[in-house]
């Protein structure tokens, strides 16, 4: 029994994120295409946050730009899909561009203090929805990008192929994203995060570690949108919009900032909060912002990990409290 | 180019360099003295041009409502900015966590900028320019529009009156030692709580004035949040964070160089803040190793 409670006990910040993957392989079993449609924007979402946790979870750089690689994943994947090339190496290449960005402008980036990285990276996303917005020739504009998807990956042919393709590539990034944080380089980040001057005097290139994580974190984000064509088959300048950067942050926030299930259980949580509430109003800004106001005055470190063990830690917690009871009153009753 | 042209585009060019430091003041003011990055500051910014709209419409668009929403609306703003603080920006101070306070802020934006579409709905709203405002002047073979020598004064006036509360008044004073050491300040029998919220107050009214300004004879939508807090940024971030003269030259010059770009491309000239931003640190960054360093550095 005592082993059980164990192994039960503390869980690993990434079990939840899994327990969730599980659920929503099984969703199309269980309920209806509407709300299928919804956990397909919640996984596209969920992207997002996982790129924005790892730069500001486990490297403590607080980006306001996720945006900027999110639509550039999002436009190379709808302009290459259109020139012929198939989803999968369009998505690719959208990938690859957003980790290209990354690189050139991390060179720069990564050397700024906080405030003035927070503000250029949103800068960054902005002027890339400028260029969007007037680069009429190739993105049409404000009109938008209609996305031209094979019959097998058209959510009006079929929604579950869609689903699983989408949940597919979400669980293998979550799965490679798991293995680098958990891994030595994921260690070195934390370090640097919780003190760069003591990394840097220990000899850790701290410049370079953080222009890697930026890169990372720009190609996941870069995925996100490349899947998003998936969902939302047509591409809009406002996919650079910084709403879609503080959505990024909102779903970390929520679930938690630094644990691996945080953007996970935010972007459900948020999905589920914005659907019911659309159903009421349109005016979504404002019950953003009161769900984004209610976080940060109440629960600042996010739902998973709210005061001391939060709401998912709650069961390992009330069970080592119970076991430490149980462990007194042994050590009680023989005197 | 014409020596009346060069005006023309000087005068337009130096009304938009104004209005971009009416927001940046109030953003950079913020930031030096509180070391809080306002976000909701386009939101702000917003809210004070579509107040605007409402007070210079009920006064039947005459150069007497024009006043009013002047002083009004950024008065309003200041009530407004003063409540905010003491309600939910104190209670940051504490941990001083740069983070916290920012997603607050950005909590605020996302309020605001939601109550504004509650209460007027996401359509454009407009309300035209006071007749008595309207027309134009003529100067050395250039027209000067009424409405830009305004701008233009009140921005001068703008930025004499934040200088000379700044190095003129105990006010001023105070702030510029609560930016040196906040604890001794207090622990000297000054009330900081009370000058913080004092600046975060002017700091959101100047933010509101942008707005008023900004709001006669275009459309105010709510495109107006993000087309107001970019250049705002931008301009804080070129000058120098905290560093209020050099908000006033990034402003200005933005402003003049954007206006001269306009007559070769309209559209290229909307990248104007980028490219100075852009060049300004790269000379910054070759002229010291140290990238942006507003405050002297602090070894923790």
């Amino acid at each position: 029994m005592r082993g059980v409670l164990r192994w039960l006990g503390p869980l690993p910040d990434w079990v939840p994120a899994f327990l969730l993957v599980l659920l929503a392989a099984l969703l199309p079993a269980l309920v209806s295409t509407e709300y299928v449609l919804l956990g397909m924007s919640m996984i596209v979402t969920m992207l997002l946050g996982l790129s924005f946790n790892l730069l500001f979870g486990y490297a403590g750089m607080f980006s306001f730009g996720q945006a900027a690689f999110y639509g550039l994943g999002a436009y190379v994947t709808v302009l290459l899909l259109n020139d012929g090339v198939g989803f999968y190496p369009a998505m690719v290449a959208g990938v690859a561009a957003a980790a290209l960005v990354a690189l050139l402008s991390g060179v720069l980036l990564v050397r700024l203090e906080p405030i003035a990285f927070i503000m250029l990276t949103f800068a960054l996303a902005d002027l890339f929805e400028f260029v969007a917005g007037h680069a009429r020739g190739l993105t049409d504009g404000d009109s938008g990008t209609i996305a031209s998807l094979p019959d097998s990956l058209n959510i009006i042919v079929g929604v579950d192929p869609v689903y699983y393709a989408i949940l597919a590539v979400a669980t293998v990034t979550l799965a490679l994203t798991l293995a680098f944080v958990k891994a030595g380089t994921g260690l070195v980040l934390r370090g640097i995060r919780e003190d760069a001057l003591r990394a840097r005097t220990l000899g850790i290139a701290v410049d370079r570690r953080r222009l890697g994580v930026f890169v990372l974190s720009a190609a996941v984000a870069g995925l996100a949108g490349g899947l998003s064509v998936l969902s939302t088959q047509i591409v809009y300048p406002s996919v650079f919009a910084w709403q879609v950067s503080a959505s990024a942050l909102i779903v970390t926030l929520l679930g938690g900032v630094g644990l691996f299930s945080g953007p996970v259980l935010g972007a459900v949580l948020l999905g589920l909060i914005d659907f019911y509430v659309g159903r009421f109003t349109t005016n979504t800004l404002l019950v953003d912002g009161v769900v984004l106001l209610a976080v940060v005055l109440i629960a600042p470190r996010g739902v998973g990990a709210a005061g001391r063990g939060g709401l998912l830690a709650a069961p390992g917690t009330l069970i080592r409290c119970l076991r430490s009871k149980a462990r007194g009153a042994r050590a009680g009753a023989p005197g | 180019m014409s020596f009346a042209t060069f005006l023309d585009q000087l005068f337009a060019g130096l009304a938009l360099g104004f209005v971009l430091f009416f927001s940046a003041a109030g953003l950079n003011l913020v930031w030096g003295v509180l070391g809080v990055m306002n976000f909701a500051a386009g939101a702000v910014y917003m809210l004070g041009a579509y107040m605007a709209t409402t007070v210079i419409a009920r006064t039947g668009a005459s150069a007497l409502g024009w006043l009013l929403a002047l002083a009004l609306v950024p008065l309003l703003a200041a009530l407004g900015g003063a409540l905010t603080e003491v309600l939910l920006l104190r209670r940051t101070y504490r941990d001083h966590n740069e983070n916290q306070q920012f997603m607050l802020t950005l909590a605020l934006s996302y309020l605001l900028a939601g109550g504004i579409v509650l209460v007027y709905g996401s359509g454009f709203r407009t309300v035209a320019l006071p007749a008595s405002l309207n027309g134009s002047w003529n100067v050395l073979g250039a027209t000067l529009p009424k409405y830009t020598a305004i701008v233009i004064v009140l921005g001068v006036l703008v930025a004499a009156v934040i200088w000379g509360l700044t190095y003129g008044t105990r006010v001023g004073l105070l702030t510029r030692a609560a930016v040196d050491d906040r604890v001794m300040l207090s622990v000297l029998g000054v009330n900081v709580n009370r000058l913080y919220t004092a600046v975060f107050a002017f700091g959101i009214a100047l933010g509101a004035l942008g707005g008023v300004i900004d709001a006669p004879g275009g459309a105010v939508t709510t495109n107006l949040e993000t087309t107001a807090l970019v250049p705002a940024f931008i301009v804080v971030v070129t000058g120098g964070l905290g560093n209020m003269t050099g908000a006033l030259i990034a402003a200005v010059s933005i402003g003049v160089i954007e206006s001269f770009a306009t007559l070769q491309s309209p559209t290229y000239a909307q990248l104007t803040p980028y490219a100075v931003m852009t060049l300004v640190l790269l000379a910054r960054a070759a002229a010291r190793r140290g990238l942006l360093t507003s405050r002297a550095p602090v070894v923790r």
